[in-house]
């Protein structure tokens, strides 16, 4: 019996679930082997029968929270899809600011959206059983995922930092040229797609075990960035995590 | 022909020995048999899975051509191998490393201190020299678990520790009443024998903080520091001494070991 | 017999080259070079200082494929093994010695039959350093700044033309097979001696303390506080063994086909320097900080390595040093571990 899957989105751009819509060369075979019973980007269905949900998107509203309750009672594996799922993402900017302050900057008036509450991981409402990082997630690793659970091992993410792909495709280090970077603290996966592409590395796959933040914060401070840009730079996708203290 | 080729291998038994340990029996697909040492071990392969290496169980005086692995699962690969059953595939590469210095050791008195998950590499020993026993001494046993439930093959330790001809004393970390034998740490065991230490030679396998204790009361009671024996553990990608996450300092723990001397190993700052 | 290569003759080599290899040689990238395959001669930088990195890598390659599987058969193991001819055209002598350093590490039995096949079938054609290349060397300390062997032809810029030593059979092939190649006559053998005599004036030594008693300097030092200091900088971020040109590590990966029948098991490079390099399965970390882990890098060049294969494992190229952005330096730390000794610590 092929596995039942469900797709869910919350707050987010919804750009994970095209990730896996773009896996355009692999859906054939890959359905084949799954039950995809929800999935709302790409189907009708609205199946509540699945046994592993992916969970895109952060919790941004009160009606949100019951939701992600009512998905975790029904899966037996949750697994948090992308960064906005794992980390907050973007949406936990707002979390800086006062409310009505970056509802007008946004919408041009604050009196909107009353139902807004400080952008909340998955794993803030209810336990999380795997970690599927990334902005957006990497296609091959989502498929990754999806195999080791057909198989039953668990799926493993690069426990090293984004400098060990970037070197190995020999890139220019960006550090190195005097701009910012947070690959050396990121964990790895995305095959360094931003600095191969001379853009820096934002964190959005999450601070990597085993990292060195105050060392990297020394670096980028004698290239000239101040503490408070510094920080705003790990706040893009790493403003919930416990590495504020550091910054 | 490339040495990362595991050669194809059947699982001709599965039996669970703990309730979190398994013990595989597995003969190799071209009929040859394995020949190794004891405290030898292989790198198991499982397709789509990965590698990981598993010290022999069994000794190598056994008749036939099975090797016995028992395996934790504790990770993927021997997660997978749990989920396995009788006449399913895997793939063996090895065995590697150094192996126990069974012949150097011929005509000595033999103490063998196995705590925890120690005793699997442990048992190929203790099997060999009970096997051979007419070639060496004295032959004492010290065994420890956390429970009695954890002990491996409690069978055979009840055997051995039945047999006049061996030594045996076993202890565990914390027991409920059935239980008649010591409780405490493994080191507590050393009150109960008394060795020639010239003529004795050691063998300790268990969880890392446990060698710094025992070799302190192996050295209290004058066993010379050649004469004392670990397995280590550390992480092995390739058993080729190439892949570099067993090196302990100089040494490839795949390839020097995985048995040092405590005098080879003390002079190795990351060993212990 | 040598020859010589007029620097307007040097494409047609490489046109002639190509024909029979897959080039590989030095072209600039953002600023700076890395050893690439090539389609025209006109990409070619003879004149480069260090590439990202070694061309060594071409010969260990990342991500590079040991066997395909079958997950319903798991007898059914197909053994990959490549070699396609390839050329490292340009290659400095701090990396031809690099190359012979991984050749004795690799060739060590158990052999590495991957790395052995395609060293086998690759050409080097190395290129003399007449100067330091940049700052950050430490070649010049080690004496590998010069390479004696582990090349089939060797190219020396003699002025107007190239003094090309051949060093090989296949050298020799290639030689005939380029032709209309003037024979190295006595003023160019002349020339030749005169450049490298004017050489070692201007290498200047970076380390202050004899690179003879380095192994046994750092052993004194194991337990001094310097690898602490290196500590607090170091990101783990594994860039200095990335671009290393002796750094061999590597991690065992499984990537299965999307059809779930097939798959293949690669080699990725691994490095020392990762913090998680040494942790096992049930979670014991046996070189938890980047202190241990820093020495463990030093001491596996300049102690392990040395003592096993008698020469130094670190050839000096600088890479490490230019590439890390947390500015730990080999120079600094053989320095200080000198320093350490003069200051009777």
């Amino acid at each position: 019996m092929p596995p039942k899957i469900g797709v869910f989105s919350f707050t987010s751009c919804e750009g994970c679930q095209l990730q896996i819509l773009n896996l355009e060369d692999e859906i054939p075979t890959l359905i084949e082997q799954i039950d995809i019973v929800n999935f709302r980007e790409a189907i009708d269905e609205k199946g509540q029968d699945y046994e592993i949900a992916f969970i895109e998107g952060s919790v941004t509203r009160e009606s949100e929270i019951e939701e992600v309750k009512r998905i975790r009672e029904r899966a037996r594996v949750l697994i948090a899809l992308g960064a906005c799922s794992h980390l907050g993402g973007v949406n936990v900017l707002k979390n800086f600011h006062p409310q009505g302050s970056w509802l007008s900057t946004v919408y041009g008036r604050s009196d909107i959206f009353s139902d807004t509450i400080p952008t909340k991981r998955i794993k803030d409402v209810v336990p999380v059983d795997l970690v599927l990082p990334g902005c957006p997630i990497d296609k091959r690793e989502f498929l990754r995922f999806v195999q080791g659970l057909l198989l039953n091992i668990k799926p493993r993410l690069p426990d090293y930092p984004v400098c060990v792909e970037c070197r190995s495709k020999g890139n220019v280090c960006l550090v190195e040229e005097g701009k910012w970077c947070l690959g050396s603290v990121t964990r790895a996966g995305c095959g360094a797609i931003c600095p191969t592409y001379r853009d820096a590395c934002a964190g959005c796959r999450g601070i990597v075990e085993g990292s060195n933040i105050e060392s990297l914060r020394n670096i980028l401070m004698e290239k000239g960035y101040s503490k408070e840009e510094i920080r705003d730079k790990f706040r893009i996708f790493n403003g919930l995590e416990e590495i504020q203290n550091l910054l | 022909m490339s040495n990362f080729i595991p050669m194809p291998a059947t699982l001709v038994g599965v039996r669970q020995v703990t309730d979190k340990e398994k013990l595989f029996t597995i003969s190799l697909d071209n009929g040859k048999n394995i020949k190794h040492r004891p405290c030898q071990f292989v790198i198991v392969s499982i397709s789509g899975v990965g590698e990981a290496p598993i010290s022999i169980s069994s000794p190598p005086t056994d008749s036939g051509k099975v090797i016995e692995l028992c395996v934790r699962s504790v990770g993927n690969l021997t997660g997978a191998m749990h989920r396995l059953s009788v006449n399913d595939k895997i793939g063996i590469r090895g065995p590697f490393g150094n192996g126990f210095p069974i012949e150097k050791i011929e005509g000595r008195d033999i103490l063998i201190v196995a705590g925890g998950l120690g005793l699997a590499p442990l048992r190929s020993l203790i099997k060999y020299v009970n096997n051979e026993r007419k070639r060496y001494r004295r032959f004492i046993l010290l065994i420890g678990a956390k429970r009695p439930a954890d002990i491996l093959f409690k069978e055979e330790v009840t055997k051995w520790d039945e047999d006049p001809g061996i030594e045996t004393h076993i202890t565990v970390d914390a027991a409920e009443p059935p239980w008649n034998k010591n409780v405490g740490v493994i080191t507590g065991l050393f009150k109960y024998i008394d060795i020639d230490p010239l003529k004795t030679v050691a063998a300790i396998v268990g969880p890392p903080v446990m060698y710094r204790f025992v070799i302190r009361e192996l050295l209290a009671k004058g066993i010379f520091e050649g004469n004392i024996f670990l397995d280590l553990e550390r992480r092995m990608r390739c058993g080729l001494g190439k892949c570099g996450h067993c090196q302990i300092n100089g040494i490839y723990l795949c390839q020097n070991g995985p048995v040092l001397s405590y005098l080879e190993a003390k002079k190795l700052q990351e060993a212990l | 017999m040598d020859v010589t290569v007029e620097y307007n003759d040097i494409d047609r080599f490489i046109l002639a080259l190509q024909s029979r290899y897959n080039v590989i040689a030095p072209v600039s990238k953002d600023g700076r070079f890395i050893f690439d395959l090539i389609d025209h001669p006109s990409k070619v930088s003879p004149k480069y200082d260090s590439t990202l990195l070694p061309p060594v890598k071409w010969i260990y390659p990342n991500d590079e494929a040991l066997l395909e599987f079958d997950l319903k058969d798991a007898a059914k193991i197909k053994e990959i093994t490549e070699s396609n001819k390839q050329a490292l055209l340009f290659v400095h002598p701090c990396d031809v010695n690099a190359i012979n350093i991984m050749d004795e590490i690799l060739a060590e039995e158990p052999s590495d039959v991957n790395y052995l096949k395609r060293r086998w079938s690759t050409v080097i054609i190395g290129y003399e350093c007449l100067g330091p290349c940049k700052e950050n060397i430490l070649c010049f300390d080690k004496s590998y700044h010069i390479a004696y062997s582990g090349f089939d032809l060797f190219f020396t810029d003699i002025g107007e033309r190239y003094y090309v030593q051949v060093a090989s059979s296949t050298g020799k092939e290639i030689i005939e097979m380029i032709g209309g190649l003037k024979k190295a006559g006595f003023s160019d053998k002349t020339e030749l001696f005169r450049v490298r005599d004017e050489r070692k004036m201007r290498f200047k030594k970076s380390i202050h303390g004899n690179m003879d008693m380095l192994s046994h300097m750092l052993k004194e030092a194991y337990n001094d506080e310097i690898w602490n200091i290196e500590e607090k900088k170091c990101l783990s971020c594994g860039a200095c063994n990335i671009v290393c040109p002796t750094c061999y590590c590597f991690d065992v990966v499984d990537e299965i086909c999307p059809d779930m029948e097939k798959g293949t098991r690669y080699r990725r490079w691994d490095g020392c320097q990762l913090h998680g390099f040494c942790k096992v399965a049930t979670g014991e970390n046996f070189r938890k900080t980047a202190a241990e882990r820093v020495r463990h890098r030093v001491f596996k060049k300049e102690v392990y390595l040395k003592k096993r294969f008698g020469r130094s494992g670190c050839v000096g190229c600088g890479r490490c040093i230019d590439h890390c952005i947390a500015n730990i330096s080999l120079i600094e730390i053989f320095n200080k571990v000198f320093d350490r000794v003069r200051e009777g610590v």
